[in-house]
């Protein structure tokens, strides 16, 4: 029996073109998603890629940073260029450098002023590896071998490069936030040479820049912002720093020789040939204050005056003291023939041996006799102080007059040597006129002799004279320091061979303090103080 | 008379087939293709990302590394050695195996650490990371990181 196939199904007239739509958007689906798909990934591809770009620039950045910190960090000596720590370089149109003052170091024009003034820059700046461009302004590759490029393609190797966009100095001490701006740049370089820039970015980082002296060579044994050093001569280590307030007679050609230093120094080489090398003239800087001697202190509640002038004694003794009425013979002093001895125990009596005893003497002058002060266990701190706001007593000079063959010196307990300590006994004042020529200035402390045979003399407002041919061991900063044409001899170390400031900052805890030292300083930057930041264009 | 019927029953010739069939296999091959390529490039992808990762990972290290060891960080009998080359002991630091300062390299690249000497004592060192390039068409990469160590400022 033969069966009969349906009839096949016809697609009514009237839904042919909706099959003919729905048949075209399926299509139209299926090519938007294959385009989707395709266009997200070379996205996908070209962001990766531009990531990685982005990476290695900053990477570049921060390498590039780190190779001009090391540079300013160099301690290499005749390499040292820490001092361009304080000098801003940034681009400045209006500016006759145009901003930039590192590039200029050595122009005679053009060259900043250092506070240091005479400051060796002839070091300069590192030459770029690629002629005509100036480092680190202009694009620096980190390497010219092409062997270390970052990647190589069919285009080209991709290398990176850094440079000095801006530095913003903390000072012109040298001393606070350096701010430093690098950028890292990535570029592609074809073999015909012409390069692609492929990324750039630019790091802010910040650094503290510290300023702090470095070697016994470096400390100031005397400082003064008036100098008449005559035919000075100093044994051991040490500078001598002139705080002037003005670098024009240090700019000139030859402005920095030694002969021209110790001539603005009123001084000159007969005993000391080295005396010019040492001077070391500084601008805008201060002598630190007195209260540097302050660490712990305690003060004996006195005010001492010494005089052995039997006629100008006021008390019937050599040493007075007094409080609120008349001055007294000071108990505890001893006087065996002429040797005048302030036992431990009589100044700051009944304090702890570890806190420095500051004892203020309103006047001493002594001619024929010795001073001994205990000074072995205890630090001792003369002040030179005269009473604030009211008159001074009668005969009161707030000085120190030491002539003839008499000794002020610290000994140890029951001896009568000298102990040679300068660190253990400072003599300072804080007040005064601060004079600034040695004529018709008194002295806060005059000197003869061997008299003062070891201390550390602080005068910030004050001066130091000589009345003859004088010796001392110790350091001398003072406002003036006036020799008179008389010959001063300074011991810059203790009697261990160690420099009297590396003995005085031990005993007077500077560092602790934050007292960097004073002479001719090195500049260094010290990472960690903030955070990077990076921009990316 | 008989009415002559339209053919209902003629559908796609062989020719029309055939040729739609052809078609249809050009079109999967190209999806196919990109298809395959995608995949391919997603593996190579991740394997970048992995690697440049690995490699970022390891120099924030180095880095943080760097900053933590500061001059009082240091032993006082070993900081005259520090002070005397400061580059060379940092180097002995960040490869000193199971020491507190040990930086291990990264597993998928090649790392070496050793002394730049860029002019009269100015010195960095130079971290040189190398890898194989996971696109088949690029070769052998670097990257390239400098240290300066971070104590020497406070060296005397």
């Amino acid at each position: 029996m033969k069966k009969s196939l349906p009839p096949p199904t016809t697609c009514p007239d009237q839904e042919k073109g909706v099959v003919v739509l729905m048949s075209l958007m399926l299509g139209l689906v299926m090519i938007a998603g294959v385009s989707a798909l395709l266009v997200n990934q070379i996205f996908a591809r070209r962001l990766s890629s531009s990531e990685s770009y982005q990476q290695m620039a900053e990477s570049a950045a921060v390498n590039g940073f780190n190779r001009i910190l090391a540079l300013l960090n160099n301690k290499e000596p005749g390499a040292y260029r820490g001092f361009l720590f304080t000098l801003d370089n940034q681009q400045n149109t209006a500016a006759s450098d145009n901003g930039y003052s590192w590039m200029v170091l050595n122009d005679s024009e053009l060259a900043p002023t250092l506070e240091e003034i005479c400051t060796n820059t002839a070091v300069g700046l590192p030459v770029h590896p690629t002629s005509n461009q100036l480092w680190p302004v202009d694009d620096v590759p980190f390497s010219l071998d092409n062997s270390t490029a970052q990647r190589s393609d069919q285009k080209g190797k991709i290398q990176s490069f850094y440079r000095l966009r801006g530095y913003a100095s903390p000072s012109s001490s040298g001393i606070g936030q350096g701010i430093f701006e690098v950028e890292g740049i990535v570029k592609r370089v074809h073999s015909s040479g012409f390069s692609q820039p492929l990324a750039r970015t630019l790091l802010t980082r910040s650094l503290y820049v510290n300023a702090s002296v470095i070697s016994d060579n470096d400390w100031a044994s005397i400082a003064a912002n008036h100098l008449e050093i005559g035919a000075a001569r100093m044994t051991g280590p040490g500078r001598i720093l002139h705080l002037v307030e003005s670098a024009t007679p240090y700019q000139s050609q030859g402005g920095c020789s030694p002969q021209n230093r110790l001539g603005l120094a009123a001084g000159n080489s007969q005993r000391d040939p080295t005396l010019g090398d040492r001077l070391w003239p500084v601008l805008n800087r201060e002598l630190p204050p007195s209260n540097l001697f302050n660490t712990d202190a305690i003060a004996d509640q006195r005010i001492w005056s010494v005089d052995d002038d039997p006629q100008n004694t006021l008390c019937g003794a050599d040493v007075c003291v007094r409080t609120n009425g008349n001055p007294q013979p000071a108990p505890g002093v001893t006087t065996s023939g002429n040797v005048i001895r302030i036992p431990r125990n009589s100044i700051c009596a009944n304090t702890p041996d570890s806190n420095p005893c500051h004892v203020y003497m309103e006047h001493v002058s002594l001619a024929n006799k010795r001073l001994l002060i205990e000074n072995d266990e205890q630090l001792i701190v003369i002040r030179l102080e005269l009473p604030q706001g009211v008159p001074p007593y009668p005969g009161m000079s707030g000085r120190m007059k030491l002539s003839g063959n008499q000794r002020f010196c610290g000994v140890n307990s029951g001896k009568t040597s000298c102990n040679m300590k300068p660190e253990r006994l400072v003599v300072t004042k804080t007040s005064g006129v601060a004079p600034k020529s040695c004529l018709n200035s008194e002295a806060e402390i005059g000197l003869k002799g061997n008299s003062l045979p070891a201390a550390i003399i602080s005068l910030p407002q004050g001066n130091l004279k000589l009345t003859g041919h004088s010796s001392l061991r110790g350091m001398v900063w003072v406002n003036a320091l006036c020799t008179n044409d008389y010959r001063f001899t300074l011991r810059t170390t203790t009697t261990n061979g160690e420099h009297v400031s590396a003995a005085a900052s031990d005993q007077w805890q500077w560092p602790k303090r934050g007292f960097q030292g004073l002479g001719r300083m090195v500049n260094r930057g010290i990472l960690g103080t903030d955070l990077d930041s990076f921009r990316q264009w | 008379m008989k009415r002559h019927q339209p053919n209902h029953h003629s559908g796609f010739t062989l020719i029309e087939v055939l040729v739609g069939a052809v078609l249809l296999s050009i079109v999967m091959m190209s999806v196919n293709r990109i298809t395959v390529t995608t995949l391919a490039g997603n593996a190579t992808e991740k394997k970048r990302k992995q690697i440049e990762a690995e490699i970022q990972n390891n120099i924030q290290m180095l880095q943080r590394t760097n900053s933590q060891l500061t001059l009082d960080a240091i032993p006082v009998g070993d900081q005259s050695e520090a002070c005397e080359a400061p580059e060379v002991f940092l180097i002995s630091r960040l490869e000193q195996t199971g020491g507190s300062h040990y930086v291990p390299s990264p597993s998928l690249s090649k790392r070496t650490l050793q002394v730049s000497n860029l002019d009269r004592g100015w010195r960095v060192i130079e971290i040189m990371y190398e890898f194989d390039a996971p696109e088949k068409t690029l070769s052998t990469e670097t990257r390239l990181v400098n240290l300066h160590p971070n104590f020497i400022p406070n060296c005397p």
